[in-house]
């Protein structure tokens, strides 16, 4: 699966990447090894489009930011541990939503966070889970915290699976009436 | 005499949910009923049994804590002179607190001369919960927070989180729109002109700390309404949140105060308890379920209908 | 630190008036019941309120003192040829000892918490919310830099405070000398750079859409958004209920909320000032005059949607989804 994380409203995902790199000045391409194909129709566009391309490792990374002009685009592609560090490195340097392209090969999948005693659950294809340390029963949200890197498992009763059997959806994705 | 006060929600007989905000008109944003010494008093003891629950902050908002500090006890202190002084005695502010009997000495912006974090300060001295949220380019970020009376959400958790990562959307009720509607009305929300809305649910049980991590202790009285203790178990919950542009850090300041009333006082009120009954009757079976009423819903209407028909 | 939050305003009193450039006077305006004036956001503006024998004038002028300064504001007026009164009134008439109403600061403009560099451009007056984030910005220790325009230097307000206080930071453009001040300066920037620009309208204009066509992120350029414009024209126009087949008048002094109010259609609302978008009404045919400040101005650009509380017909019809 590859998601493309970077929001730039409707349109399909060549419209939009297209755009992405029509205002771009100079390209800052950073490739997970391995994952260099996938990333094939977005050099052929930037070649199309005659933008610099510079191809940098994380390593450099730094330093490359710290000399580069405004107008440059970031591309990062690779897997989600992968993406999310290079991304918490990008925007705590500033960088913007409009000029960071991502995109995470593989599944993304996060760890639940237990609301009873916060303990850290490895993240689980499925809606329901014990937790790992206190045993109760926890609803996998969607309601997910870059922060904690988790997202929220809300406290499942035995009485609400009997009662909403003909639903078993608790749907508690956000807090109440918030 | 401090007095009571419960703001009702309902202005009519259906409800949707909106971007509900309306001028506050009084400035006013602290409110100090009669259940404060008691309410203040469960504060305390939550923010020492779960400080990790109860209290966040990012270190570098503390300029714009100490900004609230100086906020809700000036409007202590001027809302409120029979039972809240502040006065300056050289660098020193002395904060009295009539109702509970305590003498602060702090010296502004000193965070050493405080017991707390200021936020964490201020919180303790109202029934209100404080939210904080920071400013950036593009977005607002809850930043502090000193929160014992959830409507069952979580502050550690949602601690750091844009405001649109915490409101995420729920299908069929809070779109991607609104949401990015409501942020940027906030983010243009000016110092000077604060804002108030009303939310509402029902509470299975008179519990103001119905936070995300005990659902598992009150939850359960959701399942236990019955025709018999229908007027006294289940309560009316309303949170009444104003909110306010700090002056000098630009960030935005909500207050929570959370109000319980049991049904059966809710009757009392001919207009009340009809309004109450419209609403749960037309209520979209997604907000049913939103608002946690799927058990006891129908226990309600028929406990409500029947006041009704007593009364007429 | 008193705070006098719960006022919306604050009486404060003339005490200083200097001349610090052609057509550009500086006023210093001390409190004259609390003690201190409230601290600010750097790039604040208050509004004035000054009642002359015949109006009341309501201006916005961004404060020029530093953002902690508790003892007094500053503002600096330029006197307009194309006056519409205020700053003829405070150029001609306003002495010192007077006393005025201003408003608690407000932001409309502020300084990104994630530049690694900030550039302002200031045409003239411009440069005053400029002021206050640059004593800011070099108090925390972080990068900026100013490009001025003005006719001269001594057409330039602040030009010798501004040449001695952030030397090597300023840069001044006078048209007199043959110096124009253009976008070309906004290339070469670093990434991570925040674009400030306030002066006139065709100033703002010119650099935002140069910024923007350089890769300028939309979210990285900062001016200084003036509040919409209130009422102005308020004719009266015909609202055409497409579900219920009737005609609702809506008269010059009424709103389209209150008109319908009026003829019995229940339209929610809460705010009533544009904000909340509680009131909003589908829009089928007809053009909107948009006064809200809800809707994002691609949607107004749209025109599906009307907030009936504040917004009305450009012309003398509009049909709605009611």
């Amino acid at each position: 699966m590859m998601r493309n994380r970077t929001a730039a409203g409707g349109g399909t995902r060549k419209d939009n990447l297209w755009a992405f790199l029509q205002c771009a000045h100079s390209l800052l391409f950073l490739c997970q090894d391995g994952q260099q194909e996938s990333c094939s129709a977005v050099l052929q566009m930037a070649s199309d489009l005659q933008i610099a391309v510079r191809t940098v490792t994380v390593e450099e990374l730094k330093n490359e930011l710290g000399s580069a002009k405004i107008g440059t685009r970031l591309y990062v592609c690779g897997d989600y541990q992968f993406v999310r560090g290079l991304e918490n490195v990008l925007f705590s340097f500033g960088i913007t939503n409009e000029e960071l392209w991502s995109d995470v090969t593989g599944a993304t999948v996060h760890p639940v966070l237990c609301a009873g005693c916060y303990h850290r659950n490895d993240p689980v294809a499925g809606s329901y889970i014990h937790c790992e340390m206190c045993g109760r029963m926890l609803e996998v949200s969607n309601h997910y915290s870059k922060k904690l890197d988790a997202v929220m498992g809300y406290i499942v009763l035995p009485e609400q699976l009997v009662f909403k059997s003909e639903e078993p959806q608790p749907s508690r994705t956000t807090p109440e009436g918030r | 005499m401090l007095s009571s006060r419960f703001p009702f929600p309902l202005s009519a007989d259906i409800f949707q949910y909106s971007n509900n905000l309306r001028p506050l008109d009084t400035n006013v944003s602290i409110q100090v009923t009669h259940e404060y010494t008691e309410e203040v008093g469960l504060k305390r003891s939550l923010l020492k049994q779960h400080p990790e629950r109860c209290f966040r902050e990012e270190i570098h908002t503390r300029d714009a804590q100490w900004e609230v500090l100086n906020y809700v006890l000036h409007q202590l202190s001027q809302v409120y002179p029979e039972h809240f002084r502040l006065r300056q005695e050289g660098d020193n502010w002395i904060f009295e607190n009539t109702l509970l009997g305590e003498e602060v000495h702090f010296r502004d912006l000193d965070n050493d001369s405080l017991s707390c974090a200021p936020l964490d300060f201020a919180g303790r001295q109202v029934q209100e919960d404080l939210i904080l949220l920071t400013q950036y380019d593009d977005k607002l970020v809850l930043e502090a927070g000193q929160l014992c009376f959830p409507g069952n959400w979580s502050l550690y958790f949602d601690f750091g989180m844009p405001f649109m990562d915490i409101h995420t959307p729920v299908p069929g009720l809070i779109d991607d729109g609104l949401a990015a509607k409501i942020e940027r009305f906030l983010m243009r929300v000016e110092s000077g002109k604060p804002w108030t809305r009303l939310n509402w649910s029902l509470n299975a049980g008179r519990r103001l700390d119905t936070s995300a991590e005990t659902f598992d202790e009150w939850g359960p009285y959701r399942y236990r309404v019955t025709e018999d203790n229908v007027g006294h178990l289940v309560h009316l919950r309303v949170e009444e949140q104003n909110l306010m542009r700090m002056p000098r850090s630009n960030s935005l300041l909500f207050t929570i105060h959370t109000y319980l009333m049991p049904l059966h006082e809710i009757t009392q009120n001919q207009t009340w308890t009809n309004r109450l009954y419209r609403v749960l009757c037309t209520l979209s079976p997604k907000l049913v379920e939103y608002k946690g009423l799927s058990a006891y819903r129908d226990v309600v209407v028929e406990y409500l209908a029947k006041e009704l028909r007593v009364n007429t | 630190m008193i705070l006098v939050f719960l006022a919306r305003s604050c009486m404060v009193e003339v005490a200083d008036i200097e001349q610090i450039a052609e057509s550009v006077k500086r006023f210093t305006l001390v409190p004259v019941d609390a003690g201190t004036v409230l601290p600010f956001h750097p790039g604040a503006h208050v509004e004035t309120c000054i009642g002359t024998r015949n109006v009341v004038l309501r201006r916005h002028y961004s404060l020029c003192s530093d953002a902690d300064e508790t003892r007094f504001y500053q503002i600096a007026v330029s006197k307009s040829k194309t006056s519409r009164g205020g700053s003829r009134y405070w150029h001609e008439q306003v002495i010192v000892g007077q006393r005025l109403e201003v408003s608690v600061p407000v932001n409309h403009l502020s300084l990104s918490r994630t530049a690694r560099h900030h550039l302002f451009v200031a045409g003239g007056i411009g440069i005053t919310p400029f002021i206050s984030m640059m004593l800011a910005l070099r108090r925390q220790g972080q990068s900026f830099e100013l490009h001025m325009a003005a006719k001269s230097a001594l057409a330039c307000p602040f030009y010798d405070w501004l040449s001695g206080t952030f030397p090597g930071q300023v840069h001044f453009y006078f048209s007199t000398e043959g110096c124009r001040l253009t976008p070309n300066l906004l290339q070469d920037q670093l990434l991570g750079t925040h674009l400030y620009v306030c002066g006139p309208p065709g100033m703002m204009k010119e650099f935002r859409d140069c910024a923007r066509a350089i890769g300028y992120p939309k979210q990285s350029v900062h001016m200084e958004a003036f509040t919409a414009s209130q009422g102005g024209d308020n004719h009266p126009f015909r609202a055409f209920l497409e579900k219920q087949g009737r005609w609702v008048d809506v008269p010059g002094h009424q709103t389209l909320l209150a008109a319908l109010r009026e003829a019995d259609v229940n339209v929610p609302s809460s705010c009533e000032v544009g904000g909340c978008g509680t009131c909003m009404v589908g829009v089928i045919d007809g053009d909107v005059d948009h006064r809200d400040f809800y809707l994002t101005g691609e949607e107004q650009a749209q025109g599906r949607e009307i907030l009936c509380c504040v917004s009305r017909a450009k012309k003398d019809r509009l049909v709605l989804d009611l």
